[in-house]
């Protein structure tokens, strides 16, 4: 099981989540020394710890994981990675930072763990046909016109949950948590070119579902 | 350049910078091709919309106490039981 390294995966830091991009001399969450007693082995902090920052690290992982069953077992293995690795957690990032990275790693274990399939196939030529299709009426105007913005990150949402795990992984990882290509292969442990071929992947799939779901209808 | 060699590039372009001859070969298909255009502004909704879902500030429901129990009964035995070769014990 790894246990977080403190230099990968940090919070998105975009303005809706308002996590600073650069570390703070301490945590401000840690005004009660919660790390100090959580090294220390007091029953108290782990409590304290997985009710503060449990429901944020569950929402993380199911953003990789969407049936809960899975999510949940991510949140296990954060926290008993938590404990194990507490001990060695020197404050170089935010204790929130760590955690995200512990629950994000956790979940992409997971996600290891069950993808022994092979790569899912792509179908190139429906995609191919889908992105031929597509014109200047496509579902771009639709979401414009038709939908309120929440309607349309609900929908967004909901395909990408349909898609495959390493698709929505991938998506995940560069779209929210804002990872380059290079910084994907490695924490997926593949190659670069692999890294990218499944986000083009993941991108294509998802444009075709959007455009099955949103283009509206030429029957007379 | 068709629209079977931009489309590659669109995607391409998303992810990392294109190089300064395949950016210049694919802004000069885009002036002419509105599909293309629709692919490119397609991906870019999408991605934008799938960030903003993502990150929306609606706070996340407490943790129900079976669960709480659970996580914590958990860590306590892995602390009294850290398994050889994992993280250092303070
Ligand atoms: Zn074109």
């Amino acid at each position: 099981m790894s246990t977080p390294d403190e230099s990968r995966v940090a919070p998105p830091s975009g303005p809706a989540h308002g996590v600073p991009t650069s570390p703070p001399a301490g945590d401000p969450r840690d005004a009660d020394g919660l790390v100090a007693r959580l090294q220390r082995g007091d029953d108290a902090a782990f409590e304290t710890l997985v009710r503060m920052h449990g429901p944020r690290m569950l929402a993380v992982a199911r953003r990789y994981l969407p049936q809960d069953a899975d999510a949940q077992d991510a949140l296990q293995d954060a926290f008993v990675n938590v404990a194990r690795a507490i001990g060695g957690f020197e404050g170089a990032s935010r204790l929130e930072t760590w955690l995200h990275r512990i629950v994000v790693n956790a979940a992409l274990m997971k996600l290891r763990a069950r993808s022994r399939r092979p790569e899912v196939s792509v179908d190139e030529e429906a995609l191919a046909r889908i992105e031929r299709s597509r014109g200047p009426s496509g579902w771009s105007s639709t979401a414009d016109e038709a939908l309120s913005r929440r309607e349309l990150e609900e929908i967004v949402r909901d395909e990408v949950a349909r898609l495959p795990d390493d698709y929505r992984a991938v998506l995940v990882l560069r779209d929210v948590e804002g990872l380059g290509v290079d910084e994907i292969a490695a924490l997926l442990d593949v190659g670069a070119a692999a890294a990218k071929m499944r986000l083009q992947h993941a991108r294509r799939m998802l444009r075709a579902a959007l455009g099955a779901r949103l283009t509206p209808s030429e029957a007379p | 350049m068709h629209c079977r060699d931009a489309l590659p590039l669109v995607l391409a372009g998303l992810d990392a910078p294109l190089d300064a001859a395949r950016q210049r070969d694919l802004d000069a298909h885009l002036l002419v091709c509105a599909d293309c255009v629709e692919a490119l502004r397609e991906h870019v909704l999408a991605r934008e919309a799938f960030r903003d879902a993502s990150l929306a500030t609606a706070p996340e429901p407490p943790l129900p106490e079976a669960v709480v129990r659970d996580l914590v009964a958990r860590m306590r035995a892995a602390r009294a039981a850290p398994p050889a070769g994992g993280a250092r014990s303070a």
